[in-house]
């Protein structure tokens, strides 16, 4: 400290004795009477990068920032940073009216560990006194993030130590030495990262993470045990299953069968009641694991019937079934149709999520094409915790009825409102009246 | 055993559904309107470029016809038409669902019949009208007329045109005509050109009836046996059963090859089989 030997004006410089990466400044002046030199050097063996953020007003700041060599300092005069309207780091300039505030020092290259050692002159020509800062190195507190994890057998996890410093700043590291109580359940690698959930049960993740506290002169590093809670879930596997399908006994043709000079209108064997269907996809999904298998795409028997059916007089049964093609008369053929154009898309656009998309096409093997066709996009929810849910997206044609069940819960169903010829052409030849929309979300069993 | 006529069977319905009619048109004749003829004029009026149709309309016109009398549909088709021939495709496609429904009557053929190069105008339409036009043509009650054979003909041997509208006028071309030499000139024309496994399994199922007696179809359903496509040669050996004992007998060495052949699909061959088993004597 030193005064001037003609007047009131007096000098400090006073230097902190600790080393840290963080200090937290006290006041800096600028006024009639005052004016404040802030230095900052690097106390380390290698260079680093030195930011010196100065805060005013409301919640203005201004950062200067700097590579310090070992040994360098870095200085601010914070009186001609405000009279020459100086430029910070970022463009910002300190208000010509502004009188005082605070300020930090910060290592950004070393962090909690950094090498700075801070100094300010104060020069102050009233009382001559000098108020420094302060070294940042009250203790980090650290735990697993998450504090638990948990998946789906055959997900990944991500995993990591959380330390909070004294400000509140949170600092997501990977810390070392991480282990797993029972590899066979949850598996970590030494470095962490991600965790891999292996077979279903319960088990605990472990690490090590290097904190800092205040030391006598330094800020001194220490190691920590960190650890949480892990487990394994059953994978979650659906069966996504479309189907269109003939929702009455019979309907009419739409052209007669001629054999000579005789002719007959033809029905076609409908749906109902009998578990058939006319095209169908379905596809198993494993949410988690990410896992696809099992698509079956099929078609049903189409079977036309002539004159004399339906022999019981409502509905195509047994008595129907004669045996002899072409011949007009009760049954009298049949066909399938190929499923090759059927497709299926899946994607897992999370690790709680599947969408199923059906699409394709068929028609009448036994009739010129009018073809039925669908794209049908079924999205299914299955969080880890709490129960899974579904919903269709759905673009197709009005004819015949259309259905997506998961797990055999009904998902979504479309029931034409007729069956008639002029209907069916409507829908199928003239594709007019497609039905498009979204179903509502409904709750699914999961296996 | 004497059949009793399908349409017996319904006659009480039918004949009910007639004094419901004729009470109707009485009352709408005696307002000097006929409600068929009304809707498409109307339609007609009403179209500007912004029109859109709202969802089931053309059903809403289409229902009237099969209610209407005879008479009210002749007075109708004039307004049928001019919807039929119209620029927009929308609402030709009213039009056209309009004479599928009139062709569905039982006296279709007879009330369409002054109109099939009208309506055959939807061949140049797009491919949705291409394929209802096939379907007015081919399915118009009691029979299609003669004259709808060189419409579907033309139609089938154009290059440009949509294939799976044609595969539906190769069907109709078979039953109305049976295998004559314009008839089987067309399906080979078609046939000669490249077109989708899909429409080409479509195509062979259109074949696969027992008025195919003209070797030369044969010949294409086993053609289709050998096809790059699972989907066509699937079909091949359902097509060649319904074409019946003389087509089956003809392709016989075909069909027993693919049993034969090493990597084919079990579908595949499953038919082939269910096709050989098939004695060649029944029908």
């Amino acid at each position: 400290m030193s005064y001037e030997a003609d007047g009131p004006r007096g000098l400090q410089a006073p230097f902190s004795p600790a080393v840290a990466g963080k200090w937290k400044g006290s006041m800096w002046h600028v006024d009639d009477t005052r004016t404040s030199l802030i230095t900052v050097g690097n106390a380390g063996a290698n260079p680093t990068t030195a930011a010196m953020v100065l805060y005013y007003g409301q919640n203005e700041s201004y950062e200067l920032r700097q590579k310090l060599a070992p040994g360098e300092q870095m200085w601010a005069d914070v009186a001609q940073i405000i009279r020459t309207q100086l430029p910070d780091i970022n463009g910002r300039i300190i208000p010509p009216d502004t009188h005082f505030g605070t300020y930090d020092l910060l290592d950004l290259d070393n962090g909690s560990l950094g090498q700075l050692y801070e100094g300010k002159l104060t020069i102050d020509r009233k009382y001559g006194y000098a108020v420094y800062g302060c070294a940042m190195c009250c203790l980090e507190r650290a735990t697993m993030y998450p504090s638990s994890i948990y998946g789906h057998q055959g997900a990944k996890s991500p995993v990591a130590v959380r330390v909070v410093n004294c400000e509140g700043t949170i600092d997501d590291r990977q810390g070392f030495s991480w282990a797993s109580q029972n590899p066979t359940i949850v598996s970590i690698p030494l470095t962490g990262v991600e965790a891999g959930h292996e077979s279903p049960g319960d088990t605990s993740l472990g690490a090590i993470v290097t904190l800092v506290k205040q030391g006598q002169k330094y800020c001194s590093p220490f190691n920590v045990g960190v650890n949480g809670a892990a487990s394994t879930l059953p994978p979650q596997t659906f069966q996504v299953q479309y189907a269109s399908y003939i929702p009455v006994d019979h309907i009419d043709g739409p052209v007669v069968c001629t054999i000579g000079d005789f002719s007959t209108p033809l029905i076609y064997k409908g749906d109902a009641g009998r578990g058939t269907f006319r095209t169908a996809e379905a596809i198993t999904v494993s949410v988690g694991v990410n896992q696809v298998s099992g698509f079956i795409a099929d078609t049903g028997e189409t079977r036309n019937y002539g004159t004399g059916s339906p022999a019981n007089g409502s509905t195509l049964s047994g008595m129907d079934e004669d045996g002899i093609q072409y011949d007009c008369r009760l049954w009298n053929n049949k066909g399938k149709a190929s499923p090759a154009q059927f497709a299926q898309q899946v994607t897992f656009p999370t690790l709680q999520q599947a969408q199923v998309l059906f699409y394709g096409e068929s028609s009448n093997p036994l009739e010129a094409p009018a073809p039925i066709n669908w794209s049908m996009r079924t999205v299914i929810d299955a969080p880890p915790a709490g129960s899974s849910s579904a919903y269709a997206n759905f673009n197709h044609t009005c004819y015949p009825a259309h259905q997506i069940k998961v797990n055999n819960q009904l998902v979504y169903l479309y029931t034409p409102p007729r069956n008639d010829g002029v209907f069916l052409t409507n829908c199928l030849l003239l594709h007019l009246d497609k039905v498009i929309g979204q179903s509502n979300t409904v709750t699914v069993p999961s296996n | 055993m004497q059949e009793t006529p399908p349409c017996a069977r319904n006659w009480k319905v039918v004949s009910g559904a007639f004094l419901a009619i004729f009470v109707l048109a009485g009352l709408a004749n005696a307002q000097g309107k006929n409600l068929i003829q009304s809707f498409y004029s109307d339609l007609l009026a009403s179209y500007s470029s912004e029109w859109s149709p709202q969802p089931g309309q053309a059903l809403r016109g289409a229902d009237r016809i099969s209610k209407a009398s005879s008479e009210d549909i002749r007075t109708a088709l004039p307004a049928i038409l001019a919807t039929v021939t119209h620029r927009d495709a929308r609402i030709q496609s009213f039009g056209a669902l309009a004479v599928y429904a009139v062709g569905e009557r039982s006296d279709g053929a007879e009330l369409l019949k002054p109109y099939l190069s009208s309506i055959a105008t939807l061949f140049d339409s797009d491919s949705r009208l291409q394929l209802t036009c096939a379907a007015v043509l081919s399915t118009m009650k009691p029979a299609p007329p003669a004259e709808v054979v060189p419409l579907l003909t033309a139609f089938v041997e154009k290059a440009d045109r949509d294939t799976r509208a044609q595969v539906h006028a190769i069907s109709a071309l078979l039953r109305v005509a049976g295998p004559r030499p314009e008839v089987v000139r067309a399906i080979t024309t078609f046939f000669s050109r490249p077109v989708p496994s899909a429409v080409k399994a479509d195509a062979l199922n259109a074949l696969g009836t027992p008025r195919a007696t003209d070797p030369r179809l044969w010949n294409i359903a086993i053609q289709g046996l050998g096809d790059s496509s699972v989907a066509v040669r699937m079909t091949a050996p359902q097509v060649l059963r319904r074409m019946g004992p003389e087509a089956l007998q003809h392709a016989t060495p075909a069909l027993e090859a693919v049993i034969n052949r090493k990597g084919e699909a079990a579908e595949v061959k499953r038919f082939v089989r269910e096709a050989l088993q098939v004695p060649s004597q029944s029908r």
